[in-house]
């Protein structure tokens, strides 16, 4: 925990807390409270209709919260009814025709016992009240303590902060999980007349969507994080580099930096302390390979959207040369409650040196399909079995993909492997950025590795020889493998050769869907029935 | 700082900075590596270069990590060769034939598939994009290429800054292309081949293959006074076949634009004239060198003295030249002696010399590299100077320099510019005078510098003072506010200083004098001299302009700029055999036109100039040639000049001769002989050589040991003993240096990047000189001549042409005469984009193809004055003098336009492309 100095910055925030909270509980006192959970993908399960619906039926004693999507897929479009006494109940999959406001009201029971049970074997630090605070408000955000660490932040110094965020052993987020202090403090040290801080929010990969339900459902957590990094590492300038196709994410986040910046938290002498920080939004180039942090870089500045070589590295020579600091949303979720706790508060969460916890986005064949922040060490089976509820129908699970196309796929055989950062398992299988997905024996586990592979073909970004030759040529193989016109060791051998040679993250991982398909599943890629089951 | 590493168990040392990929190169192993030029940064694409570093994980592409001490490097363990040659075996299934999916003639890829053992791709071909032949010059060939990005790099910024080609695409999808995926000829292409000479297969490459090279010789580029290094290959039958850039030249850093490249072939064209030739009975005989020479000799005696005039050539070399003013004074007894920067520069020169007492660039090319702002009026650099243009987009995109540009055209350096000044023609006085005066008025002046380095500040404020913004904007056109805020840029840069940079838009007005004053008072007002990144540029036209001047081809000076008066006559008569020297300076060169016709001048030697092309006003400088008694010729073509001479003597091109040519910068270079003589072509300081001693024998004059020389080197010592510029440089630091900037007095002095540093040749104190706002120009838009005539030129063409002419590549590139016309004015004078029409002047007329154009503002058109076809500007322009340095007034004259009717072009029946 930061330790407060500057009493005069203090008192400032106080005063904003204290208005916040007053215009936010002049339009709740003593109304029923609907709060509906809006994010994209709700949306696409009809959460529009039903928060039409219940907008026509606000009465003098209720009153319409819009959140995020709480991450309980499965269970949307859902909404959450708190009554002034302070009781609650779970709606979920709701229609338009069930979103009756006065039946929602009079139930008293918890109507949704399976969000309930999703929700409480997790640990929600980054995702915490993400789906119970009004996205779109900056004053429900500042009650609930919003902005604390921000104006901690402002009274202590960047190297404490620094020092702080390096004890608290907090990874990136992003797939890479490197240590987020030792970064901030790299940027820091190198000398330049100005450095930026970035939020990598492009998650272009299919099965993941962690970060889009972030910056729904809590905005302002991630541009509270941002605002740390960037008071630590001496940058005046965020970017919010946010996916072409998250128009939803794009609108809260723009939506949350204006309200911070017309409130004085963002902007020149934040908050009294002579610090000034402007936030900008940029929206994604299209494509996975812009995740990558600096192709990222080329496409803000208007090139061609590949990979830089490093060194130098981003926190030397980053955004226009200068150093910056690129972190995942997800990451930033983490820094306002690590700064406004004690260390071992959060490294007390998670396994032992790997601190806090991980946000899994958990789809494919379970019951409940999600968003699952657990500490890390919890093991896949936890994380599909006690909290996604198993198998769908009367399924097998007959293989795990984890960690999304530059990752691969496990056999059932390794549920109890912990998630932690890094490699899984060196047969290509990493935790990546979180995707974990369910497949059961309807689907071909060689059709799931030759998707994987493909979209790493059509992702490729053409720069290096390695990359964009060999990720087809996988293709080609995989299918000449099936057809016994190749051998598996021919596929391997050139699996291997990009990975080894490739120039970015994408390339170096391009191979991992083939080698753990190999691995784990050696019939399916030769002997007699092939693929062809 | 160093440090030192162990590559496959030797040590090696190498800068700090270094790549690991350097370390094994200066290490001699071989190592593939494709993507990494050695002139650029890496680009970390082709992946070849792989190597295993103890304590890194994997294999690094060596060229992008940084060599550190005691770092331990193997190229050749099984698994990094394997890995390379795995990337090697996908880079060749890249080709679409499956014939051609094998080792085959791939340059570097061929030689790294060779060492790995590589013959065969196990996997097959794969589809590419078509070739693009729409550059007439080379071909960009997708089947050949595999996407190593050096030539994109080499084509945009951090290297020529052009922009035309790029990757397209993504995944297998990547192509080589350009924006909107044109075809080449259609973008931005200068064809200046930096991607050809950058290509590692051979994908991008010249329309047909050259043969075999047999020898490389390292000299200097022939076109213009930026003064590129060039490599010439050779094959067994003496042709040149390539020019190539010289990474090692340091006033062009690798860099070539398209003459200097492509623009070679001249060199062995038929037209080189092979004998030497005499009129006899109204037509040229060719006849061996014994009798054209005595003839001249015989012709020649008859004008010893104020009957005879000589023009210099500003495109031979310095040696060349210093034989040729000592042959005029010392043997023929006169100072009529001249070069073409009386065309050009003169007026930059004569204000130099009166204000500073030098007449040369202040500065040097890494200077416009290092300010913080650029000023570039009346140039268009992209065209003339293009690797000069090159480096100064360099301080513009990599450094962030402020760019400012005064032009009434809009030239391609416009989409760098932070300001563009688009000033009334003839305005510059008033526009200059202004930015002068906001900088005193508004404190930004450098009163220091003012009060202690200068003289003349009242005086010259008495003038400028008159000039307020208001007033400048109702002459020039340009508003208040662009020129203040030009003003306050140029007297604060961001950082560094200021570096001011002027061409012909400046000096060819019969106000050229005053306008370089106005230059010159505001370097001085803001103190904008003399250091590291200020400084001012007159940019140089012709390789050897400022060499000529410097080696005494000018009628008022010895060499070495020392003017001719008690004190160099007593020295140079000293020097050379206590000879009496004509003691008064003699006529410039457009003083010798017209006294051509009042039988002053009798008898002219003209060498390697054609002043029947580049004079203005050309039917009228035809007659006064045709008045002289005896004209001798010597030069490379038959050309204008040529025609009419009695005597044609064949000169030997820079390709077939040694010397040193001087470049804008001061830098003195080597010029080594490629080739032999054509025909019996022989070196201009022979010819002259052998004139003078057989002049000095035919009349007595005993001066033939004055003309003893076997080589160029031991004229060049000759003239480092005259010459305190140059007095420390000798021809065997040239060999062992390279280039050297004169001043650079002794032979340990290292040379000198920029003059003025606490004095100046006049002196302590540099004065200010004011003028004010004259006449626009001495003629004026009328009913009957309706619109302004700007004169200039293209990329493509050299001056008046006679040698780009004859470089095929370059006449591909632009084939016809162009008129850059608004499209306003068509509409006005009822002429289509494309329409062949004719352009007529008081003083005659020529044909040319319309260019539609907004780079031309409204009754204004651009013709560059290259001769295409028999047409050419200067039939047009006016030969109305600047009173001071006796320019003529190319950049504006008054003329109408007609159409033709029908379609007189070379491409009547093509597609136009625009080059104007």
């Amino acid at each position: 925990m930061l330790h407060v100095v500057n009493g005069s910055i203090q008192s400032r925030m106080n005063a904003l807390v204290q208005s916040a909270t007053e215009r936010f509980e002049s339009r709740v006192a003593g109304k029923t409270r609907v709060v509906a959970h809006v994010g994209h993908c709700s949306l696409s399960a009809g959460a529009d209709e039903i928060v039409r619906a219940l907008r026509q039926q606000v009465d003098d004693d209720s009153t319409l919260i819009m959140a995020g999507c709480d991450g309980v897929c499965f269970a949307a479009p859902s909404v959450e009814v708190i009554k002034p006494d302070g009781s609650h109940t779970y709606h979920q999959n709701l229609t338009p025709e069930t979103a009756d406001l006065s039946s929602l009201t009079s139930f008293t029971a918890n109507a949704g016992p399976e969000a309930a049970s999703f929700l409480s074997s997790q640990v929600r630090v980054a995702l915490s009240d993400c789906g119970s605070l009004e996205a779109e408000s900056i004053d429900h955000y500042l009650a609930n303590g919003g902005y604390s660490a921000w104006s901690e932040a402002l009274q202590s110094t960047p190297e404490s902060i620094i020092d702080h965020l390096k004890d608290s052993r907090l990874r990136g987020r992003g797939g890479a999980y490197f240590p987020a202090g030792i970064k901030w403090e790299a940027a820091r040290n190198t000398r330049a007349e100005t450095r930026y801080v970035v939020v990598n929010c492009e998650e272009g990969e299919p099965g993941l969507f962690k970060d889009r339900h972030l910056m729904e459902g809590v905005p302002h957590r991630i541009v509270e994080g941002a605002l740390i990094a960037a008071y630590a590492i001496d940058s005046h300038q965020i970017i919010f580099y946010i996916n072409a196709e998250a128009n939803l994410s794009s609108q809260r986040i723009t939506m949350a930096v204006e309200q911070a910046t017309e409130l004085g938290l963002i902007g020149g002498d934040v908050l009294g302390s002579g610090f000034d920080v402007q936030v900008e939004i940029r929206r994604g180039a299209g494509g996975y390979v812009c995740g990558d942090e600096t192709t990222l870089l080329n496409t803000v500045e208007g090139y061609r959207r590949e990979p830089r070589l490093r060194p130098p590295f981003p926190t030397e020579a980053g955004l226009w040369g200068q150093p910056t600091v690129i972190n995942n949303a997800e990451t930033l979720a983490n820094v306002p409650y690590i700064m406004s706790h004690e260390t071992d508060e959060f490294t007390s969460i998670g396994d032992g040196d790997d601190a806090g916890t991980k946000i899994i986005s958990l789809s494919g064949s379970v019951k409940r399909p999600g968003l699952v922040e657990v500490p890390i060490g919890t093991t896949l089976r936890q994380v599909i079995y006690d909290i996604g509820g198993g198998i769908r129908g009367d399924r097998e699970l007959t293989a795990i993909g984890v960690g999304g196309p530059s990752s691969g796929v496990f056999p059932p055989d390794m549920l109890d492997t912990p998630i932690k950062p890094g490699f899984l398992h060196d047969a290509g299988v990493m935790l990546g950025a979180g995707g974990v997905i369910a497949i059961d024996d309807s689907m071909d586990v060689f059709e799931v590795v030759r998707n994987l592979a493909q979209y790493n073909a059509d992702e490729s970004c053409g720069k290096c020889t390695p990359c964009r030759e060999g990720t087809p040529r996988m293709v080609e193989l995989l299918d000449e493998v099936v057809n016994r016109q190749a051998s598996t060791d021919q596929l391997e051998n050139l699996a291997r050769l990009v990975n080894e040679t490739s120039l970015c993250g994408l390339g170096q991982a391009a191979g991992n869907p083939i080698l753990s398909g190999l691995h784990f599943f050696p019939d399916r890629f030769a002997g007699d029935q092939g693929a062809g089951k | 700082m160093s440090v030192t590493l162990s590559v496959n168990g030797s040590q090696i040392t190498v800068s700090d900075g270094s790549s690991v990929l350097d370390a094994i190169n200066q290490s001699g192993t071989y190592i593939s590596q494709l993507c990494k030029d050695p002139d650029m940064k890496p680009i970390g694409a082709c992946r070849t270069c792989l190597v295993g570093i103890d304590g890194m994980r994997g294999f690094p592409a060596s060229c992008s990590v940084p060599a550190a001490e005691g770092m331990v490097v193997e190229t050749e363990t099984d698994r990094a060769r394997d890995l390379r040659r795995g990337v090697l075996e996908l880079t060749i299934s890249m080709f679409p034939d499956s014939d051609e999916n094998t080792n085959g003639n791939h340059k570097e890829l061929s030689i790294a598939a060779k060492h790995h053992g590589l013959d065969v791709s196990q996997w097959e071909g794969r589809p590419r994009q078509p070739v693009d032949v729409s550059n007439p010059v080379f071909d960009i060939a997708m089947d050949s290429c595999i996407m190593c990005g050096r030539c994109a790099q080499a084509c945009q910024d951090g290297h020529q800054f052009i922009g035309a080609i790029d990757i397209l695409g993504r995944g297998t999808e990547a192509r080589i292309g350009t924006f909107m995926d044109r075809p080449l000829i259609e973008s931005v292409c200068t064809t200046c081949g930096s991607c050809l000479a950058s290509c590692p297969t051979g994908a991008i490459r010249v329309k047909n293959d050259p043969p075999e090279t047999d020898r490389t010789v390292t000299t200097t580029c022939p076109y213009c006074g930026v003064g590129c290094g060039i490599q010439a290959k050779v094959d067994v039958n003496d042709n040149i076949i390539e020019i190539l850039d010289d990474p090692d030249n340091q006033s062009s850093l690798g860099m070539l634009c398209v003459k200097g490249r492509f623009g070679f072939s001249f060199v062995n064209h038929p037209d080189r004239i092979k004998k030497p030739l005499i009129r006899k009975e109204g037509e040229f005989v060719e006849v061996d060198w014994d009798e054209a020479l005595d003839y001249v000799v015989e012709r020649l005696a008859e004008y010893r003295g104020d009957s005879f005039g000589t023009l210099a050539s500003a495109k031979a070399t310095n040696e060349d030249g210093f034989i040729q003013q000592k042959f005029a004074r010392l043997v023929m007894g006169s100072n009529h002696i001249d070069h073409c920067t009386r065309l050009c520069h003169s007026p930059s020169v004569e204000a130099m010399l009166t204000s500073l007492g030098s007449g040369a660039t202040s500065n040097s090319y890494i200077d416009y590299e290092e300010a913080g702002c650029l000023v570039i009026i009346g140039s268009d650099a992209n065209s003339n100077h293009p690797v000069a243009a090159s480096r100064m987009r360099r301080a513009v995109v990599e450094r962030g320099a402020k760019l400012i540009i005064i032009n009434p055209r809009r030239i391609d350096m416009c989409d760098y510019a932070d300001l563009w000044l688009r000033p009334r023609p003839g305005t510059d006085v008033a526009l200059l005078n202004a930015m002068a005066k906001v900088i005193v008025d508004e404190g930004l002046a450098d009163s220091t510098f003012v009060s202690d380095r200068t003289e003349g500040y009242e005086e010259w404020w008495s003038t400028a003072q008159k000039y307020d913004l208001d007033y400048a904007e109702k002459i020039t056109g340009v508003t208040a506010d662009d020129i203040a805020e030009a003003a306050r840029i140029y007297a604060s840069p961001p950082f560094s200083g200021s570096c001011l940079i002027w061409g012909m838009g400046i000096t060819q007005h019969t106000m050229g004098t005053a306008n370089a004053h106005g230059l010159l008072n505001l370097a001085l007002v803001a103190g904008q001299l003399g250091r590291p990144g200020s400084g001012i540029s007159p940019l140089r036209g012709q390789n050897n302009v400022q060499g000529c001047g410097d080696s005494g081809c000018v009628p008022n000076s010895f060499p070495g700029y020392q003017p001719i008066g008690e004190e160099s006559l007593a020295k140079f008569q000293q020097a050379w055999s206590n000879q009496p020297l004509p003691p008064d300076p003699g006529l410039v060169i457009t003083e010798m036109v017209p006294a051509m016709d009042t039988g002053r001048i009798k008898a002219m030697y003209v060498t390697g100039e054609n002043p029947l092309l580049s004079e203005p006003d050309l039917n009228h400088a035809e007659e006064m040639f045709k008045k002289l008694d005896f004209l001798v010729v010597q030069d490379i073509f038959m050309h204008e000049t040529a025609r009419i001479a009695d005597v044609v003597l064949p000169a030997t091109s820079f390709a077939e001769k040694d010397g040193t040519f001087t470049n804008s910068e001061r830098r003195v270079q080597r010029v080594r002989k490629a080739v032999e003589p054509v025909g019996e072509s022989k070196a201009d300081w022979e010819i002259i050589r052998d004139v003078a001693l057989r002049m000095s024998s035919r009349l007595g004059l005993e001066l033939e040991h004055e003309f003893d020389y076997s080589h160029p080197s031991e004229i060049f010592d000759e003239m480092a003993t005259l010459m305190p510029i140059i007095a420390g440089i000798s021809y065997d630091r040239l060999e062992d240096e390279g280039g050297i900037q004169w001043p650079c007095p002794t032979p340990d002095h290292p040379g000198t990047r920029f003059l003025y540093e606490s004095d100046f040749p006049r002196g302590p104190r540099a004065k200010f000189v004011g003028f004010d706002q004259g006449p626009v120009a001495a003629e004026t838009p009328s009913a009957r001549f309706p619109l302004i005539l700007n004169t200039g030129r293209v990329l493509y063409h050299w001056h008046g042409g006679t040698i780009t002419r004859r470089a095929d590549n370059l006449l591909a590139r632009s084939p016809e005469l162009t008129v850059g016309m608004n499209p306003a004015d068509g509409e006005k004078y009822g002429i289509a984009d494309g329409e062949w029409i004719r352009v007529r002047s008081r003083r005659g007329d020529l044909e040319a193809r319309t260019v539609y154009t907004e780079r031309q503002r409204i009754g204004e058109i651009f013709v560059p004055f290259v001769k295409l076809q028999e047409h050419a500007a200067n039939f047009l322009t006016n030969s109305a003098l600047d009173p001071n340095s006796r320019i003529p007034e190319y950049k504006v004259c008054a003329v109408r336009v007609d159409s033709v009717g029908e379609d007189r072009g070379v491409t009547a029946n093509r597609r136009p492309v625009a080059t104007g």
